[in-house]
């Protein structure tokens, strides 16, 4: 039998604990660092978003937390017998089908919604410090790249320079990609899908040496692991371009700190060095773009008032700048 | 500031508007400069 993985031996780790916890007759439980707000932290020695010290247990005799209990050892179970020691990979809606069984002899679903097994999936991988790509647990793929780079994907050679008007179709799990030639000077990373075909259709990045990527709004684990990875092991300084609003502005801000959900992935995820190119309120000067400024709504407002109270664009005078001259259009852009 | 809005005070733009200037306006212009002249915000 091929050697055990270090997933696999993750997952029964929790698993023998909970046995021994049984044959000693005591009360099984798991106990993991807490994932609510409360336990969410800006570390500000590496500025990204951090889970803090808080544990806590997840026990089976406990009425609030048994369903959960017997949720988390389902899905773990599963992860185990049906993707690790198989080798296969799964969706998060597929790994929900799988768990969602009825247990026997009750009128009671192990799961009902697909996100408490998503969940459980999170905190599995704040119980074994694996991430959801390590238990080969994979989402929805949304995301594109061109460029001077050439990898290998499970076996095949792609040559991201020579795939047409579409590029690179980046799967959900960028981990196993192995970067095999990079030319490019820079990465230029960005929130719309039009921007990208306009600049691969002009090949912005052959004139100018780089690789562009887009994932189509938020930007997906897979795509964050991926800018992660150029950045670090090809020394590629990464770009953010989105629209000159609060939304644009978080896409940036959970590509470099992180997000509060994955504050648990922080380490595999984010990139403190990525810079923010644009367009910034300046742009919207210097380029005369004013006549093309469009109202913000009740929701832009309230998320504009939401990003400024962030603590790491609290404390920087040019975002906090750029913040201002969104709200008070009027006077700022006026010459 | 003012504690309330307005909404015709605060704008938001998008960054095809850079389309206005021309279809590659963007590629041959915006982006280069952007780069050359490191113009990034952090």
């Amino acid at each position: 039998m091929a050697k055990k993985t270090k997933s696999q031996e993750e997952l029964e780790r929790l698993g023998n604990k909970i046995v021994y916890d049984i044959e000693k007759g005591k009360n099984p439980e798991i106990s993991f660092q807490l994932r609510n707000l409360s336990n969410i932290v800006f570390d500000k020695k590496t500025r990204t978003l951090r889970l803090g010290d808080k544990t806590g247990n997840r026990s089976f005799f406990n009425v609030a937390h048994s369903k959960k209990f017997l949720q988390t050892v389902e899905v773990a179970s599963v992860l185990k017998k049906e993707l690790l020691e198989t080798g296969k990979h799964e969706h998060l809606r597929g790994v929900f089908y799988m768990t969602k069984r009825t247990i026997p002899g009750t009128n009671v679903n192990i799961v009902d919604e697909q996100v408490e097994s998503d969940k459980v999936i999170e905190d599995l991988e704040v119980i074994t410090g694996l991430s959801r790509e390590q238990l080969h647990v994979s989402a929805n793929k949304m995301g594109s790249m061109v460029g001077s780079i050439i990898l290998i994907d499970s076996g095949d050679l792609i040559d991201c320079s020579k795939l047409g008007r579409g590029g690179y179709s980046v799967p959900s799990i960028t981990d196993e990609l192995e970067f095999k030639k990079v030319n490019a000077k820079f990465v230029l990373y960005m929130e719309k899908a039009a921007i990208f075909e306009r600049l691969n259709e002009d090949k912005f990045w052959q004139k100018n040496n780089c690789v562009l990527v887009t994932s189509q709004g938020q930007t997906t684990r897979g795509i964050r692991r991926l800018l992660q990875r150029l950045s670090e092991e090809e020394n590629l300084p990464v770009y953010v371009m989105t629209d000159f609003d609060c939304w644009g502005f978080y896409i940036y801000s959970v590509v470099k700190y992180g997000s509060i959900a994955l504050a648990h992935a922080s380490e595999r995820l984010t990139i403190p060095g990525v810079k923010f190119l644009g367009i910034t309120a300046d742009d919207i000067l210097k380029y005369d773009l004013k006549k093309h400024l469009i109202k913000l709504n009740e929701q832009d407002l309230a998320r504009m008032k939401q990003v400024s109270d962030y603590e790491w664009f609290k404390d920087n005078k040019e975002w906090q700048r750029q913040l201002k001259m969104m709200k008070v259009q009027k006077q700022k852009f006026r010459h | 500031m003012a504690e309330t809005i307005k909404n015709d005070e605060s704008a938001k733009a998008e960054i095809q508007a850079l389309s206005a200037k021309g279809i590659s306006f963007i590629s041959e212009k915006y982006l280069p400069e952007k780069i050359k002249n490191k113009d990034f915000l952090e």
